[in-house]
């Protein structure tokens, strides 16, 4: 495990890079970006000659040093930021990256408010019951 | 049977939901007579609906192409079984199996009931029918599939070639037993607030059908799953994809409504939030229904478009919403079974808890789906939320509720201490996390799969731990044994469903994490080596299928002179809809998969032809569909608690207390 896919006899349609590990940098990268051709298919999935084409510029890109920010950055500017799967933080996206916590965070508080409610107020029904009773009793038998 | 007299009997079951769901609604008190005849009506609406479907199915078996529907969808060559799958597998035929699904949970009411008190059945029987009644009507006003052809087609223009195998001719019956399931949640619930008794008896009502739907929802989407992986030759199985995501945030929300409503039928707590969760369930799976349908959101599993009647559903959506919503808003402080008091620590509040997470998950899965329509309605921006937007806040929520998942059960109602159980779980924690820590460091997993092991260990662990502890095994295997075998069959499902869902998260994480894959371009003869192993294409051969013309590949797979497999990947063109499709050839090793899908071939340089294969070593990739397959188990099995069936007395129960003060006094 750990080698490359070395070519025997056959030919890779997008030759992987010489280093491991920018090879799984690639594969991952690949996964995120849209193929601008397909309905809804990342680069990765596609066997669309212009996907195809963008596999082998994300690895010269990253063969020439870019970092994964770069690369996505380098695709956004040329195709639009509807190309990243994983959208970047900005004034479009914020609500999106915000929604999970914020909703997490205001459903937490609620339930935090409504049981500090039910602590100041310890008095159960059946409590109540039992209490209404006993002033009953109490009452009667003055 | 033509389809005109299916078209009649459907019209005539509209008549009769409309009724049903009057008489249901409104003179449920109206003594027996009134009850009873609700639940007639609901059998003959059942019946109606059957044989409009019945002769839709017959015009698809008999190839009537002088039927529109027909015509669109069908062909003379298809084997049969893809003819009868092609009645639904088109947007006015499933529309037609949604009715009758819709009737026949009525029906099924009617017939096995009888444990429900009879004012809240012919109610919940009712608020079924005008959900019958709203799909009837919306397809027979936007959707009609009994529609004629003047003059009639020689041919037809064949189902989606996608479509024509096994597993996705029963992926949609499921999903639509499923969605249509919460739609008598959804009723249940509705009746159970006309009624103003959202109580533990309720609570029982409301179970087996929540679970029934939810098991259907949890085959319908693993058979999907199952085929997205062998059919569409990408090597994976869960794409994030909106079809995708519309049936499984119903999955989510009906996961959230059995958790909750065993706590409302044991406890008497969570009435609010299983109303709630019955009624958002079945919202969610209309607005599935919708983005499905609608072409709204690009997807490549989206199969019948149309806009505008898709348009028409949400409005569907909005009805039931507004009605369940609005009658919980006005009827809620009604309830006269009042809250059952429980301590911060205890399994309700873990049941809270579960709540919490699994509904903001699918709100989060919601509103990734939609986002891109929203933002781009908002300023016409454009953007695409795929699967690393899910898997950075999908995963890590569904983990914090994993991690809860285990001490949940230990769990005592009402009441609990925390610490005696942390205690003794820490052993079990220490060894998940050299779990991890073994999956990071001996195979180089990336770190959130080495979290994903841990946690699925996790699962899986403390699931077998709370078995042993409820059998008290340090009493000898005699205790142990006698204990398990007095356990309840509902607490059996839980520790099957808990056990697949770690299952599921062990092979989900390690197959997604460790996958390995290469795409080559091989000539006859010759082979490239992939991590370790070599992979040699022997022949490609051509030939037919009763519809299609085929390419199959002959794939050798060796490691050391040995051979591992020989797969036979085919690639499939079907003339009549002009589409090429993959069977993809598996060699299962273990859990594991050797995975090869055949591609096109070209002419290289040199002049020699050559296939493109993608091939994929895919890590214990069988336990993802074992732990579905474990999880709809656990469900079956907690179906056939005997309690569920025969239902308890709960109108003398609950009126033997009340009666107590007054012979007191």
């Amino acid at each position: 495990m750990g080698a490359l896919t070395g070519l025997l006899m056959g030919v890779a349609l997008v030759a992987s890079l010489p280093d491991p590990a920018q090879e799984a940098r690639a594969r991952n990268l690949e996964r995120e970006i849209r193929c601008v051709q397909c309905v809804a298919e990342p680069i990765a999935q596609s066997n669309a000659p212009i996907a195809l084409d963008m596999r082998r510029i994300l690895r010269d890109q990253i063969a020439a040093g870019a970092s994964d920010n770069e690369v996505r950055a380098f695709f956004a500017d040329r195709y639009g930021e509807g190309v990243l799967y994983r959208p970047r933080l900005n004034l479009q996206s914020w609500a999106l990256w915000a929604f999970p916590f914020v909703l997490l965070a205001a459903i937490i508080g609620f339930l935090a408010q409504r049981a500090k409610a039910r602590a100041a107020a310890p008095l159960t029904v059946e409590d109540a019951q039992a209490e209404a009773a006993l002033a009953a009793l109490e009452t009667r038998q003055e | 049977m033509s389809v005109e007299l299916g078209h009649f009997a459907a019209i005539l079951a509209f008549a009769l939901a409309l009724a049903q769901a009057g008489l249901g609604i409104f003179a449920a008190r109206r003594g027996a007579g009134a009850q009873a005849g609700v639940s007639r009506l609901a059998e003959a609406a059942f019946l109606l609906v059957a044989v409009a479907f019945a002769s839709l199915a017959a015009a698809y078996i008999r190839s009537d192409f002088s039927v529109a529907n027909v015509a669109a969808n069908s062909h003379v060559a298809k084997p049969l079984l893809y003819k009868i799958a092609g009645t639904w597998g088109n947007h006015e035929g499933s529309m037609l199996l949604w009715c009758l699904i819709a009737a026949g949970f009525a029906a099924c009411a009617a017939w096995f009931g009888g444990s429900m008190s009879p004012s809240l059945r012919a109610r919940a029987i009712g608020v079924q029918g005008a959900v019958s009644a709203l799909s009837l009507g919306y397809m027979l006003f936007t959707s009609n599939p009994f529609a004629r052809l003047n003059p009639a087609p020689g041919s037809g223009a064949d189902l989606n070639p996608l479509l024509q195998d096994p597993a996705l001719a029963f992926h949609p019956p499921f999903l639509y037993l499923g969605y249509v399931g919460l739609s008598f949640a959804y009723s249940l619930a509705l009746a159970g607030m006309i009624e103003g008794r959202t109580d533990a008896a309720w609570a029982r009502q409301m179970r087996p059908w929540a679970l029934a739907a939810w098991i259907f929802l949890s085959i319908g989407i693993g058979l999907g799953a199952y085929w997205a992986y062998y059919e569409l030759g990408w090597g994976g199985w869960w794409f994030w994809d909106p079809v995708e995501n519309a049936s499984f945030m119903p999955w989510l929300a009906a996961l959230a409504l059995i958790h909750s409503a065993s706590a409302a039928e044991k406890r008497g707590a969570l009435a609010q939030s299983t109303v709630l969760l019955a009624i958002t369930g079945f919202c969610l799976s209309i607005l599935g229904t919708f983005l499905v349908r609608s072409g709204a959101i690009t997807s490549v599993h989206a199969f019948a478009l149309d806009p505008e009647r898709g348009l028409v559903l949400l409005g569907l959506m909005a009805v039931a919403a507004i009605a369940g919503f609005g009658l919980y808003a006005w009827r809620s402080g009604n309830n006269d079974a009042p809250p059952a008091p429980f301590a911060i620590v205890s399994r309700e509040s873990a049941l809270i808890v579960n709540n919490l997470f699994l509904g903001v998950a699918a709100a989060t899965v919601l509103f990734g789906t939609i986002y891109p329509l929203i933002l781009e309605a908002v300023n016409g921006g454009q953007i695409s939320v795929g699967p690393p937007y899910f898997n950075a806040t999908f995963a890590p929520l569904m983990s914090m509720a994993f991690l809860a998942l285990p001490v949940a059960p230990l769990l005592a109602w009402k009441r609990a201490a925390l610490a005696p159980i942390l205690q003794q779980l820490s052993v079990l924690a220490a060894l998940c996390l050299a779990i991890g820590a073994l999956t990071l460091a001996a195979f180089g997993a990336p770190i959130w799969t080495a979290i994903g092991a841990g946690l699925g260990a996790w699962l899986v662990l403390g699931t077998l731990y709370e078995l042993l502890q409820r059998g008290n095994w340090r009493a000898g295997p005699g205790v142990f044994w006698r204990r398990l075998r007095a356990r309840p069959a509902s607490a059996w499902g839980m520790t099957l469903a808990h056990i697949g869902a770690g299952v599921f998260l062990l092979g989900a994480t390690i197959e997604t994490g460790m996958r390995l894959e290469a795409t080559i371009s091989l000539g006859i003869g010759e082979s490239a080596a992939f991590y370790g192993r070599s992979v040699r294409l022997e022949a490609v051969e051509q030939g037919s299928g009763p519809n299609y013309a085929l390419e199959r590949g002959t794939v050798t797979i060796e490691k050391d002179q040995r051979v591992l497999a020989q797969l036979k990947p085919e690639r499939r063109f079907y003339p009549v809809a002009g589409m090429p499709t993959s069977e993809v050839g598996i060699g299962n090793r273990g859990f594991s998969d050797l995975y090869v899908a055949l591609g096109e071939p070209n002419a290289g340089a040199d002049g020699v032809r050559r296939w493109t294969l993608r091939v994929y070593w895919n890590p214990l990739i069988d336990l993802v569909f074992w732990g579905v397959g474990l999880m709809a188990l656990g469900g079956l099995v907690s179906l056939t608690e005997r309690r569920l069936r025969i239902g308890a007395p709960a109108g003398r129960r609950k009126s033997a207390p009340a009666s107590a003060p007054v012979a007191a006094e």
